[in-house]
């Protein structure tokens, strides 16, 4: 017997680009979730090599100031500050706090020119201080 | 994932005997799941931060020696390695939520969530044996 139970409406019900920023940034929380569980995986290879010594920690240095590496570090940070930014957010809807459509609106605002903020000024940091000297 | 501890009495009381046995409506106890996921993401943050802002307000970010002296400082190598393990940690709950929720094959579904597991442990055990080398 087919035991038929309701379920929880599926991706293409919710509006992503709805004006209360929930369902699109919670997609994009899964999705930047995912990107830095790749970021860990660069972590634990940077650790690997630097306890290999100094030889391999130059293979790694090699793949990382590489254009793929950059761009995937650039990604990381985006990915990193997005979910952290948004899960606290979110963290604040399951408090019980913010729960009006313009406090929704306006924290969503909020959410992603602090992690702009943030984003680009890790790179703007990171460039002065060591990539142009 | 989740409480391995089954339903207590009181449970059961909450429920039809119907409901029981057909095994539908609510467990009581699915929100175990959902605050714990919450509870890892906040203790890793204190902790990720101290450590992006220690790294990146080092001298020479290419110098080996430099990295490994870093990290021989046991405030450092404390706050990176319960950075590590709290990340994982919540990494292996977001993949599974992940999993749960769009990969409806129950055999594939069972794969998945077993290679997230084994693929975070590794990452956890791997870093931290890494980090502890790398210091002594």
């Amino acid at each position: 017997m087919e035991n038929k139970r309701p379920i929880s409406p599926h991706l293409q019900i919710y509006n992503i680009f709805s004006k209360d920023m929930t369902s699109g940034p919670s997609f994009l929380n899964r999705f930047t979730g995912i990107i830095s569980t790749v970021g860990l995986i660069y972590l634990a290879a940077w650790l690997v090599c630097l306890a290999m010594g100094e030889v391999y920690y130059d293979y790694y240095l090699w793949f990382i100031t590489s254009w793929f590496g950059y761009l995937s570090l650039v990604g990381f940070t985006f990915a990193f500050y997005y979910h952290l930014i948004n899960g606290l957010r979110f963290l604040i809807f399951d408090l019980g706090y913010w729960l009006t459509r313009k406090s929704m609106f306006i924290s969503g605002v909020w959410m992603i020119i602090l992690t702009l903020i943030t984003s680009v000024g890790t790179w703007a940091f990171i460039l002065c201080r060591y990539i142009l000297v | 994932m989740g409480s391995g501890s089954s339903l207590g009495p009181k449970d059961y009381e909450k429920k039809s005997k119907l409901a029981h046995v057909k095994g539908v409506g609510s467990s009581y106890r699915g929100s175990h799941e959902w605050l714990v996921s919450r509870l890892q993401a906040v203790i890793s943050v204190p902790f990720t931060i101290y450590v992006l802002i220690s790294l990146l307000l080092m001298g020479n970010a290419n110098s080996y020696l430099e990295f490994v002296d870093w990290l021989g400082n046991p405030l450092n190598m404390a706050c990176l390695i319960i950075a590590i393990i709290t990340l994982c940690w919540h990494g292996v709950y977001g993949v599974i939520t992940v999993v749960n929720d769009y990969v409806h094959d129950s055999g594939i579904n069972f794969f998945l969530r077993l290679l997230a597991k084994i693929f975070f442990s590794f990452i956890v055990i791997v870093s931290i044996v890494s980090i502890l080398l790398s210091a002594f």
